[in-house]
């Protein structure tokens, strides 16, 4: 009997001790230990997607990059004396409402940046867990991601992309989660390293599922989770070749960036292989006329999908707002850069707004505006939709990138006669004054026009009240924070 | 050498007829075997039984026997040879020695009587024999009996718990009178560690003893603020902003701060707090601060590594070792402790202008001069004379005293306890309603045990259950917004602007002046409710004499509910929208822990030389806390404060939820050795896991070694020496107070949604390899006793150095972060305390003593090898605080400014540059170090005196060397800004500013209202001596009106805290709830 319970007391010990570490190793119920999420497809696809919502931010793509502060420094609304952006528009950087705009942009991007190194090194680490074409996609979409991230900080913390400044310091590069800042890049090496992530990205992504399913609805395919279709509001290996073309532009090499510009207008894969770009991607005059409006969303090649985008518009554009936060437009802007051709879908993406201003027109800003759908429309997601990157920007990277001016003329007509009321003659005169037209058509409110800006050495802005606004080169380099400086040693 | 007589009794039960001796007949036939054997051999030829001892007969002698057919007696002459006789009864042989036959002694008998030195007979004293076990014990009154040989040196010991074991030697004497002492000495010599308990003596660490009662004679506010005053290691920084608040914790430490507190726990667990141990298990504050003090028996506050060691990685900022009454066995016995306390706010640290003085201040500092435009000018002189007419009328309201009461607090404790000795019991309750000195401002606590104890020959089982209710209550209104109201308002709510206490315009603008008795006026909620119980089981078992087995095993659980209502007509709500107005917040906390240990113990004395205790030990600990809270905003009226009638959310305020899971284990072995009692080594060994480090690091292990040498028991030490004690300790004791976020870990981001579901963000980078932060601590120290206990004195140095640090450090937020914890840094403390005690007067006839003590303490402490990693950190501070996270400065340095004072031509302050020249402009590039809030002597300094059951205490408390940053100076004399009408100031803002060219001042040009910087003019040096504690008490006894009255024993203190203060500075205490007076009565009786 003694001899048994002396068993019994060692078992019980012995089981003890060893499942100690068990026992110590515990996390709280708030929060999801990465162990657990990465241990599973399904639980990656969360991370994964957690990387594509981290966008969303009001601070990042959400808000302040695509319709917020970037569109004010752009000139695209008329800022009132007491407007949160006056100090922005004033080029006053040096104030605390300015740099907290900035530093919430810094750190957010970066902050976006370091969970995609953390996402790539887990699953490097748990690739055994995962179906190896998925780790694929998987790879391939955070380092396009990280890409397009790195991309952005590059175009708005350091100079533009001339002979003389790309050797200048530009911004810091992160390849891994560390605590430890990484050196300043100059911009040569910056967009060097760049690219050839975006080549990786490419590479990993050569069985994108977007190259055989169509983007804008579902498809029954016993295969693929959800998470594999829509891809447009996914990194897909188009996306990443547009981005591409994009950052060649940027640097000016024109011709690199024409070659995928033109290729992918043409159908082509520019890494060879299917053809179905404008399959996926199918002009909006392809689409039923009802569905034809300023957002174009069947040309969306990268978008977030965000169901409260509602908020976004609640936040910058709805006309109950006070006049220190609305975002309108001004007529006189419109009349010089829109022309009074009201066919174009474009044209319809503004309202009148009579009340906000006594001295002239003020218009309501209505493209992220709701639109009241039934529930049986097969594209609801229009609603919930903010453009990244897009088919019509591919129209006009080609027609900046033409080497020659027919080349020009005809992506410019291509563009214009997507979207309606195009009239024979209507591209002529001063191809690249017209370029910056269709900027501001195109991809206003976007977050666009501010880099054309920048890349081109624009020094006079038309404000909305058709006023000319002079700014200097260091107009268009927002500053580092102070935070990063004082807490780096170089 | 006892007089142990071993029986060997063989083949004990038996049934045989009687039978004379001469019928057995026996062969034997044995060479050179044991006598013992032997006679086993006849034993078996005849089935008779053996008696006798083996003292008498040497039973291991040799012997050879040969007989055939002898007779028994025959047989047993052979093997038992002369000298023995042997005789049968029944059927047992007892076997005698025949000669040695001593003469029996002659029979003393003594009668006498044993009391105490207060005269009361002692029942049930041990009266000995010295060298025997002959004894009895006095009967009820005392009296005693003994009967034993006479003998040359007869000497009686006379024993009882408590007392000194006194002798008396017998010289013929029938009628003896015995007086015993109380042995103070002898109580306070164990050390509960929580853990073991030893005797003090036989301990290496440096530990002090404090009884329940003695803490009781200080105050009566908890035990915390009464062992402030005792132990100069035990410190509460004062709290300057919440003053006597009774719902703040207070800020305590055990030898100095070795942390560094910039990490924001979830929880908000200050990393600087000893760990607190009652009844040997692990509780927080709040529940020592709300402990009933009348169930106290006992506190030891355990300091070096050497005593804390059993704590390993919990150790670092000391133990604090709180002991609960325990239930005795008796007939059931009643004691009842009632308390008032009287708290009367103390404003004696304010200087407030009246009103003649406030409007001429304002007058002088040109507030009503400022203006260019005509227009405007005439508003604000519109503006004075409206205010000069109210000042003239004789308005002059002392707002001070608004929002203020003296808090009355009454106490009770009731126990009953009793039982037999194998199962006893004690049940207690005890309330307290404790009123702030603010109005609406309390804490009530409710709380009920039941102590069970069951033993059982080698077992012992008891459990302990408690359960705690406790309701907290805030003031509406800090006190601050009431002290800075403008004394030429009246003190009133004027109807047509209730809300205002003044609104007028000038210059275009529109000022109104908030009536803080309005917003008190509203119906308000802000409190906390909370519910816990607590059940300690402990099993306790003994097979052999020194071996002991035990287990414990408790269960915990604590539920919080706070609820703020703000009514929608507050003040902080006349700028929102209707819908928007009034807010309730509601947060609830909960915690469930449990946690137990198993321990062996074994001591043993060898050969009366060499004393060995060893015990092992393994403990699990679990705690779950819970948090959440919701915030409903806009009420259509303040008449009810629930959520039933708020309107909404608040904009994008969404329900908060969080939870953690703290689990540690740990294994501990130590052992104690000493040699004659003179040379003593303690050594202990703990290995520690637990959840709060990183994965890597989930196990560490301390240790410590502990020597000491007891001089006093050596030969050549003299009478005069009582205790004469050397000690040291070395270790490397650990701090794991809290969690960090050493795991990986996301959350889902549900702020914004999409078509593909679920999306984790990164919630924690995690630091896998985040290592435990440990604290070399080194004392060495004496403890002396001298001179019959008239002199005693204790001294400790030590040197305690924290590296590496657990820090939070800001980083590139380019890495994706804001900041990292890490381990960093270094920070080095050096101490030494001293505990002087003198017994002045020691007549024991009179029943008369007189002593003085003094006790003091001086620390220093420098941080190192965190470079410019703090940097960040410490820009936050620059704009609050004066405190920075620096190499060569410590948690009480004072960085600051050099100044220079002010330039008597401009009324300017000039600063000092770090090359030594001066300027007008200040730089924070220029901070050095320019003071330190640390006293370079502080302590207490005691009396006390006893005469026939009265007693009479005071303690002052005394600091000097240290420096203060005076925010009064900055804030209420010079950081005033334009708006000179706003507040209140300070008396000094009109007396002592600079006013005019040639001025010799301390402070700025009266009329520069920008905000002035922290610079050194505002330190000065804090030499103080405050009257921490008052008291007097008289114990009853023996009185024939107490036996009346059924009672036995009744005792009645009378205490008065921080009644004084004396400073040579001038600072205003409290400034968000003042400082407190308390006067408190207190009342003990035993049924």
């Amino acid at each position: 009997m003694k001899r048994f319970i002396y068993i019994i007391v060692l078992l019980f010990f012995t089981g003890l001790i060893s499942s100690c570490n068990d026992w110590l190793n515990q996390t709280p119920h708030d929060k999801i230990p990465g162990d657990e999420l990465y241990a599973t497809e399904s639980g990656t696809e969360e991370v994964l997607n957690g990387l594509y919502l981290g966008l969303a931010e009001r601070s990042l793509y959400g808000g302040e990059l695509t319709v917020g502060m970037i569109e004010a420094l752009a000139e695209h609304y008329a800022v009132p004396a007491n407007h949160r952006y006056k100090d922005l528009v004033d080029y006053a950087y040096g104030t605390n409402a300015s740099k907290a705009y900035f530093s919430s942009v810094w750190n957010g991007m970066y902050r976006q940046i370091a969970n995609c190194n953390v996402f790539l090194e887990q699953i490097a680490v748990h690739q055994g867990n995962y179906n190896p074409e998925n780790y694929k996609l998987f790879r391939g979409e955070a380092l396009a991601l990280r890409t397009f991230l790195h991309f952005d900080l590059y175009r708005l913390f350091a100079p533009a992309y001339t002979e003389e400044n790309k050797t200048q310091r530009a911004i810091p590069y992160y390849d891994k989660e560390t605590d430890t800042p990484t050196p300043y890049l100059t911009g040569e090496e910056i967009m060097n390293r760049l690219l050839e992530d975006a080549d990786e990205a490419i590479a990993l992504l050569d069985k994108d599922p977007v190259l055989n399913l169509d983007t804008l609805s579902f498809q029954a395919d016993g295969n693929k989770a959800v998470s594999w279709q829509h891809r447009h509001f996914r990194f897909n290996v188009y996306a990443v070749q547009a981005l591409k073309a994009r950052m060649y532009l940027h640097t000016g090499d024109k011709p690199a960036a024409y070659a995928i510009a033109s290729a992918l207008l043409n159908g082509q894969n520019p890494a060879g292989g299917t053809n179905n770009f404008n399959t996926a991607f199918p002009s909006i005059m392809r689409m039923p006329s009802k569905y034809r409006d300023v957002l174009c969303f069947s040309e969306v090649i990268f978008g977030m999908h965000d169901i409260n985008r509602e908020s976004m518009y609640r936040r910058y554009f709805s006309l109950d707002l006070a006049t220190e936060s609305i975002l309108l437009a001004g007529e006189k802007w419109r009349t010089e850069k829109y022309g009074s051709n009201m066919l174009d879908m474009r044209y319809r993406g503004f309202g009148e707004a009579a009340d906000k201003s006594e001295t002239e027109t003020m218009l309501a800003v209505l493209k992220y505006q709701k639109k009241s759908l039934v529930a049986s429309d097969p594209y609801t997601f229009r609603n919930e939709l903010v453009p990244l990157i897009r088919k019509g920007e591919l129209y006009l990277i080609a027609a900046e990138a033409s080497p020659s001016d027919t080349e020009k003329e005809h992506w410019l007509e291509a563009l214009v006669i997507n979207r309606g009321g195009y009239q024979l003659g209507d591209v002529t005169g001063d191809l690249d004054a017209y370029i910056d037209l269709e900027y501001n058509r195109e991809l206003y409110a976007e977050g666009q026009y501010f880099y054309y800006l920048k890349r081109n050495g624009v020094t006079s802005l038309m404000k909305q009240d058709a006023t000319t606004k002079n700014v200097s080169a260091g107009y268009f380099v927002l500053p580092v924070p102070d935070a990063e400086n004082d807490n780096r040693v170089d | 050498m006892k007089l142990t007589v071993l029986l060997i009794l063989l083949g004990l039960l038996r049934v045989s007829a009687t039978i004379n001796a001469q019928v057995y007949r026996i062969n034997l036939e044995l060479d050179d075997v044991a006598c013992e054997k032997a006679i086993e051999s006849v034993k078996g030829q005849t089935n008779l039984d053996f008696f006798f001892s083996n003292q008498e007969l040497n039973v291991n002698r040799k012997v050879s026997v040969s007989c055939r057919n002898a007779s028994l007696e025959e047989a047993l002459r052979q093997i038992l040879g002369e000298g023995y006789s042997f005789r049968i009864i029944d059927n047992t042989v007892v076997i005698r020695p025949v000669k040695n036959q001593l003469p029996q002694p002659k029979q003393v008998t003594v009668k006498g009587v044993v009391k105490d030195v207060k005269g009361n007979s002692l029942p049930g004293v041990t009266v000995l024999l010295k060298g025997t076990a002959l004894g009895v014990s006095t009967d009820s009154d005392g009296k005693f009996t003994v009967s034993f040989p006479e003998m040359k040196d007869a000497i009686l010991l006379f024993s009882f718990v408590g007392m000194k074991t006194t002798e008396v030697k017998y010289t013929g004497q029938t009628d003896i009178k015995v007086v015993l002492e109380e042995d103070a000495a002898e109580m306070e010599e164990v050390v509960v560690t929580g853990i073991f308990e030893r005797k003090a003596e036989s301990f290496t660490g440096s530990v002090t003893t404090y009884k329940g009662e003695e803490l009781k004679k200080i105050g009566t506010q908890n035990v915390l603020q009464s062992l402030k005053t005792l132990d100069p290691s035990f410190r509460i920084t004062p709290n300057n902003q919440f003053g006597s608040d009774p719902n703040k914790l207070p800020d305590i430490n055990i030898r100095g701060k070795s942390s560094i507190s910039n990490i924001e726990s979830e929880w908000g667990d200050d990393p600087n707090r000893p760990l607190f141990i009652l009844d040997g298990f692990e509780v927080d504050l709040q529940t020592i601060v709300d402990l009933s003090m009348d169930r106290i028996a006992s506190v030891n506050v355990l300091k070096d590594a050497a005593s804390t060691a059993m704590y390993g990685s919990r150790a670092a900022n000391g133990v604090l070792v709180v002991e609960t009454v325990k239930p005795k066995p008796g007939k059931l016995q009643f004691t009842y402790n009632g308390t008032l306390t009287v708290d009367a706010p103390d404003l004696s640290d304010y200087n407030m202008m009246n009103a003649v003085e406030k409007l001429a201040f304002e007058k002088a500092a040109g507030f009503y001069d400022r203006q260019k435009i005509y227009e405007d000018w005439r508003n604000y002189q519109d503006l004075y004379n409206k205010r000069l007419a109210l000042v003239q009328s004789g308005v002059d309201s002392y707002w001070l005293s608004e929002g203020l009461r003296t808090g009355f607090t009454h106490k009770h404790n009731i126990r009953a306890m009793g039982g037999n000795e194998a199962m006893y019991y004690s049940f207690g309750l005890n309330y307290s309603g404790n009123e702030g000195v603010m109005k609406q401002s309390g804490r009530d606590v409710l709380g009920a045990n039941i102590n069970l104890q069951y033993r059982i020959e080698k077992l012992q089982i008891s459990n302990d259950f408690t359960f705690d209710y406790t309701e907290s209550e805030n003031a509406p209104v800090a006190f601050s917004e009431y002290a800075r109201v403008n004394p030429y308002y009246r003190k009133e709510i004027n109807p047509d602007h209730p809300e205002y206490l003044e609104i007028y315009s000038a210059a275009g603008y529109t000022y109104r002046r908030s009536n803080p008795l309005y917003n008190a006026s509203l119906n308000y909620k802000n409190g906390t409710k909370s519910t816990g119980f607590r059940n300690n089981f402990r099993i306790e078992y003994r097979p052999v004499v020194g071996l002991r087995l035990s287990g414990k095993i408790s269960i915990g659980k604590t539920d919080g509910k706070t609820e703020v209502f703000k009514s929608p007509y507050h003040t902080d709500f006349l700028e929102k929208v209707q819908t928007e107005r009034g807010s309730y917040t509601k947060s609830t906390t909960g915690s469930t822990s449990y946690n137990g240990d198993f321990s062996v113990s074994y001591g043993k004395v060898f050969r009366e030389t060499h004393n060995l205790t060893v015990i092992g030990r393994w403990e699990f600990k679990s705690q779950k806390r819970l948090g959440d809270s919701f915030i409903a905003i806009g009420f259509p009226t303040d008449r009810i404060d629930n959520p039933a009638f708020a309107i909404s959310y608040p904009e994008d305020g969404k329900p908060s939820y969080s939870e953690s899971l703290g689990r540690s284990m740990n294994m501990m072995m130590t052992a104690n050795y000493s040699y004659k009692e003179r040379y003593l080594i303690d050594a202990t060994i703990r290995r520690d896991g637990s959840s709060n480090f990183g994965a890597n690091k989930l196990w560490t292990n301390t240790w410590s070694v502990g020597l000491a040498w007891n001089i006093h028991k050596e030969n050549f030490a003299g009478d005069w020496a009582d205790v004469l004690k050397i000690r040291t300790a070395i270790g490397n004791p650990g701090n794991n107070g809290q969690a960090y976020d050493t795991y990986l870990s996301y959350a889902y981001n549900t702020t914004y949604q999409n078509v593909f579901g679920l999306g984790a963000q990164l919630n924690s980078f995690g630091n896998r390899d985040l290592d435990w932060q440990k604290t070399r601590d080194i004392t060495v120290g004496a403890d002396v006793v001298l001179f019959n206990r008239r002199l005693s004195v204790t001294l400790d140095y030590y040197t305690k150095i924290t590296d590496p640090l657990i820090i939070q450090i800001g980083v590139a937020p380019s890495t994706g972060k804001n900041d990292f914890i890490t381990n960093l840094g270094r920070n080095t403390i050096k101490g030494l305390t001293i505990d002087l005690g003198v017994r002045v007067i020691d007549n024991r006839e009179k029943d008369l003593t007189w002593s003085l003590s003094l006790n003091g303490y001086h620390e220093t402490s420098r941080y190192s090898r965190i470079g410019n990693k703090l940097d960040k950190f410490n820009e936050t501070l620059v704009s609050s605080s004066v405190y920075r996270y620096r190499d060569g400065g410590s948690s009480t340095s004072i960085w600051t400014v050099p100044s220079a004072g002010i330039d008597p031509m401009s009324g300017k302050e000039i600063y000092i540059r770090k090359d030594g020249s001066y300027t007008f402009t200040f730089n924070q590039n220029d901070e050095v170090i320019c003071g330190n809030t640390a006293a370079d002597l502080e302590g207490v300094i005691g009396t006390n005196l006893y005469w026939k059951g009265l007693s009479v205490n005071a303690y002052l408390r005394y600091g000097f060397g240290g420096d203060l940053f005076n925010s009064t100076l900055f804030e209420r004399i010079e950081k005033i800004g334009r708006y000179t009408d706003q507040y209140n100031q300070d008396k000094r803002a009109y007396y002592d500013r600079w006013k005019q060219p040639g001025d010799r001042s301390k402070f700025r040009d009266i009329s520069d209202v920008s905000d002035g910087r922290m610079s050194s003019r505002y330190v000065q040096k804090n030499n103080f001596i405050s009257g921490e504690s008052f008291s007097v008490g008289y114990r009853f006894f023996g009185q024939d009106w107490l036996k009346k009255a059924g009672l036995s024993s009744l005792s009645v203190n009378a205490s008065m805290n921080e009644l004084f203060r004396c400073s040579t500075i001038k600072i205003e205490r409290g400034t968000d709830y003042p400082f407190a007076r308390t006067f408190s009565i207190s009342l003990n009786a035993s049924f």
